[in-house]
């Protein structure tokens, strides 16, 4: 196992349902990161599910740790869930619902084999690739809400469903059939084709070709009529817009194909081309099915997340009784009770009591924020500590995150599609050979105009890019499916292209470069100290003491109980093993009238001004000791940046953090100063993007943005190719091409020489296809090239493109450091877990 | 040779009823998960126990932690 590096807590014990790193366990006993992941490890023990844990190692996937899930009543509200609700013939209710933390077929055994656990449950049926389940339950007996909640208790999170899911659901179907009735129709043209060819000899009657042809061109017209309208109707769009495509040239070989066998057999003379047609049809949508299949996983992946901002809420009424409402009917003045745990519905100002909050949502930092009476809050923070009221002030679509997910939707419309190089050659393909058909009839015209027209036919019909049009799905489909595989999903195939080209890459700061929560940046003292402090912080529930007593919880340290506690309005006070001990920051300090030497007053300072948050502890009055908590860089965040700029991409960073935090950051980073931009709203953060990518047009250089809260969606959505990390909000991961799952910044490197590398082969590939196509097409313009072997090299061109995209390879086949260390950790709780397992049935029997 | 005008539509019919059955499977969802299906032949059915047992068996496991 390598080294973990400084940064990471010594925990040695991967969590035995996340495999998280946990607090290492005494014999026997398995390790949890956190009481989530205990429950729902002993639920589904107790279920006599633990099959489940050895499946999913087999799989080799982990699961995610459990989180705390929002109002499950909210599934108890038939007008949320609108159509999806429906009502059985029995009178059980069915529902198709979008669930989130689905991995694999394990989660799935798991999901359908809670069944039983709940009477008035019928049954779970998991859609693994739609990352959705349906749900059927007998209403008399349970309710929605319950079995949302049961499932989140095991980690699986339900979300209301979505109107977009079902369009892209009906498209993706209709393109198995396309190639379901292209392989019907090629497969059967296939032997007609060879009994035609066969019968060359002389061997056939007149009437046995006749017939034979009757068919060949009857499935012809299915394939190009059918399936192949999927052809023409991207040509017709590209010859209303005026923009080259590949399938401008493609349309046309296959109605001259078609055509042309139709003419051909009508006039019992000239060739047939019926096979060359199909199979063009059947090979280019298996080659998009390929891209389109990775792609589709890929969205659905991050379309199915819990909604931002809850669509209910606690609305006090005028006799201050508390009321469920949805949040869609509330108004601005009515008055909301937000309760510790959930997100806030509207934004407000709040109105009574006192709370901390997490705005990770919106900023990416899960720094809390401490509010009280007159304190403003935006929906989809979460209230982390106590309830409080607020007065909602913009509520459903006013509030904030409301015009900023509008805003993405603006910046998206914006984009302006990337013509890839196939559509360019595809354009410049069909004026030539267009061309070179007509020349090909001019010159024949002398032997008669049917001759003519089939020597014609026959130039547009070999001249059909197959191959051309084949590479470039082919190599994307591929390395979309390797990005998969290295936890990278990537939603459009574009971004290969646009990467390839060098550009600027801007990082988001908090949550994407840092980690986006509290750690303890600096501890100076032994741990004997870090012990009584730790002990002393078991009182607190102030995050930084939560912090503290995880810290030495993963040393293994006994925690005492103190005694005389005393809470300070910025500290703490009590007792422990005998001492006295003091806990707070500078103020509180001074409050208490306790002496601190200069130079610590100063680091304190220093401390503050790099963006950490510095405390002290006092000993007995006179031992003063400093310590700082925050944020602090992700692992391998400086090795990207470096791997980046060797790479010859310009790094930068656009942040909403105060301006000289950034600026020590992006020192450590190694990034210029200039390029370091902080105090940035979102609106200035897409504006500083759209530019970017205006100026980086001309130049033919990539604009990339990295980010993760809803504060950089529009920028993701307006940045040539958008890269949202891992637990990002799910506006910003709809906004972005990309989404890089497992908190991995340090795949991105691997994912631009894979992009390299995947564009070059295309370009190797088209060569290689228009090279042969050239060659093609003059040996059919001089009469060389009979329908028989035209009828051979076609296919074979096909499958040679095939080979190569599959074989080359794109991403290195090496895995990188991270990927190896999450093997060796699911290996390992894979062995842990049969380990103690095994001692469990042991001690059973 | 003739009976070449009888076998080619039969075999194209028997294809094409392939073909009808492939779409319907297609139409009612089979082809929507690519990837569970070849995880899910690997579980094994378990022993029909009454729900209600399962239940019970689980709350005592509960008290006893």
């Amino acid at each position: 196992m390598a080294p973990n590096s400084p940064t990471h807590n010594d925990a040695t014990e991967p969590c035995a349902h996340c495999g998280l790193p946990a607090p290492p366990v005494v014999q026997d006993e398995l390790p949890f990161c956190c009481e989530g992941c205990r429950g729902a490890y002993a639920l589904i023990h107790d279920w006599g599910l633990d099959e489940y844990y050895a499946m999913r190692d087999q799989l080799g996937k982990t699961s995610q740790p459990v989180h705390q899930s929002d109002r499950p009543e909210r599934f108890d509200f038939p007008e949320l869930l609108g159509d999806a609700l429906t009502t059985t013939a029995q009178g059980h209710h069915q529902v198709e619902l979008p669930i989130g933390n689905l991995h694999c077929g394990a989660c799935a055994w798991l999901i359908e084999r809670s069944v039983s656990l709940k009477p008035g449950w019928i049954s779970a049926r998991v859609n693994v690739a739609r990352k959705s389940v349906q749900l059927i339950f007998d209403p008399a007996q349970t309710k929605l809400s319950e079995i949302a909640s049961l499932l989140s208790k095991v980690g699986y999170t339900l979300s209301l469903p979505r109107d977009q899911a079902e369009a892209t659901e009906t498209g993706y179907q209709g393109q198995w059939m396309n190639l379901a009735i292209a392989g019907f129709c090629f497969a059967n043209a296939m032997w007609i084709a060879v009994s035609l060819y066969a019968g060359r000899d002389g061997s056939l009657t007149p009437s046995h070709q006749w017939y034979l042809e009757l068919f060949g061109t009857a499935l012809a017209l299915i394939a190009v009529l059918g399936p192949g309208r999927v052809f023409h109707r991207s040509a017709w769009g590209a010859l209303k817009t005026r923009t080259p495509h590949i399938d401008l040239p493609i349309s046309l070989g296959l109605w001259a194909g078609a055509t042309g066998s139709l003419l051909s057999w009508w006039f019992g003379s000239g060739e047939t081309y019926f096979d060359s047609v199909i199979a063009l049809v059947f090979f280019l949508l298996l080659g998009r099915q390929l891209q389109q299949y990775g792609q589709y996983k890929a969205t659905n992946a991050v379309t199915q997340l819990a909604a931002l901002a809850p669509p209910l809420a606690w609305k006090i009424n005028a006799q201050n009784e508390k009321i469920l409402t949805r949040a869609s009917q509330l108004q601005p003045g009515d008055v909301i009770e937000c309760p510790a745990g959930e997100v806030i519905p509207v934004d407000g100002v709040v109105l009574s009591g006192e709370s901390s909050i997490d705005a990770s949502m919106l900023t990416g930092e899960s720094r809390p924020i401490e509010i009280q009476q007159g304190a403003e809050v935006v929906a989809g923070m979460r209230n982390l500590k106590r309830p409080f009221r607020l007065t909602a002030s913009a509520v459903s679509g006013q509030t904030r995150v409301s015009k900023l997910s509008r805003l993405v939707g603006e910046a998206l419309a914006d984009r302006t599609p990337m013509v890839q190089t196939a559509d360019r050659i595809g354009g410049v393909f069909v004026i030539a050979i267009s061309l070179l058909a007509i020349a090909a009839f001019c010159l024949r015209i002398p032997n008669g105009w049917l001759e003519a027209l089939s020597q014609a036919t026959a130039v547009l019909v070999i001249a059909c890019p197959c191959a051309l049009a084949l590479a470039t799905p082919l190599a994307i489909g591929v390395s979309i499916g390797r990005a998969a595989q290295r936890q990278i999903l990537i939603r459009s195939g574009e971004v290969f292209e646009r990467l390839s080209h060098k550009g600027t890459i801007w990082f988001d700061k908090t949550g994407t470069l840092t980690r986006g929560e509290m750690s303890l940046a600096l501890w100076e003292a032994d741990q004997a100290v870090l012990r009584m402090v730790a002990s002393l912080e078991t009182q607190s529930s102030h995050p930084v003491a939560k912090l503290l007593v995880n810290t030495a919880n993963s040393q293994s340290l006994e925690l005492t109980e103190p005694t005389d506690v005393e809470l300070l309005p910025r500290g703490i006070r009590g007792i422990v093993e005998g001492h006295q001990l003091l806990l707070g920051s500078l103020s509180q300090l001074e409050a208490c009238e306790i002496s601190i030497p200069g130079s610590m007053r100063q680091r304190s300072v220093l401390l503050a001004s790099e963006g950490l948050s510095p405390c002290f502890a006092v000993l007995n009055q006179n031992e003063v000791f400093l310590f700082a908590t925050g944020d602090t860089l992700r692992p391998g965040a400086i090795e990207t940046v470096d791997q980046l700029k060797q790479a010859g991409w310009k790094v930068g960073l656009l942040s909403g953090d105060h301006p000289a935090i950034v600026q020590s950051v992006a020192e450590e980073l190694g990034i210029s100063p200039e390029d370091a931009l902080g105090g940035l709203q979102p609106e200035e953060k897409l504006e500083h993007i759209q530019n970017a990518s205006k100026t980086s047009c001309h130049s033919s250089e990539t604009t990339v943005f990295v980010g993760d809260g809803i504060n950089d969606a529009a920028a993701l959505a307006a940045a040539d190719v958008g890269i949202a990390v891992q637990g990002a909000a799910e506006v910003s991961l709809q906004a972005a091409l990309i989404s890089l799952a497992g908190e991995q910044i340090t795949s991105l490197p691997q994912l631009i020489e894979a992009s390299r590398k995947t564009v070059s082969s295309i370009y190797r590939l088209l060569i290689l296809s228009v090279a042969y196509n050239l060659l093609a097409v003059t040996a059919a313009c001089m009469g060389y090239i009979g329908p028989l072997t035209a009828a051979i090299l076609m296919p074979l061109s096909s499958l040679g493109v095939i080979l190569m995209a599959v074989f080359t390879p794109t991403f290195g086949s090496e895995l990188s450091g991270t990927q190896i260390q999450d093997r060796q950790k699911t290996q390992r709780i894979s062995h842990s877990n049969s380990r103690k397992l095994a001692l469990h049935n042991g001690g059973e029997l | 040779m003739s009976i070449l005008y009888i076998a080619l539509p039969v075999a194209l019919l028997l294809g094409g009823a392939a073909l009808i059955a492939c779409l319907s499977c297609i139409r009612k969802g089979q082809y929507d998960d690519l990837d569970s299906p070849s995880v899910r032949m690997l579980i094994d059915d378990q022993p029909v126990e009454s729900p209600s047992n399962d239940l019970k068996v689980s709350n005592t496991n509960d008290s006893n932690e």
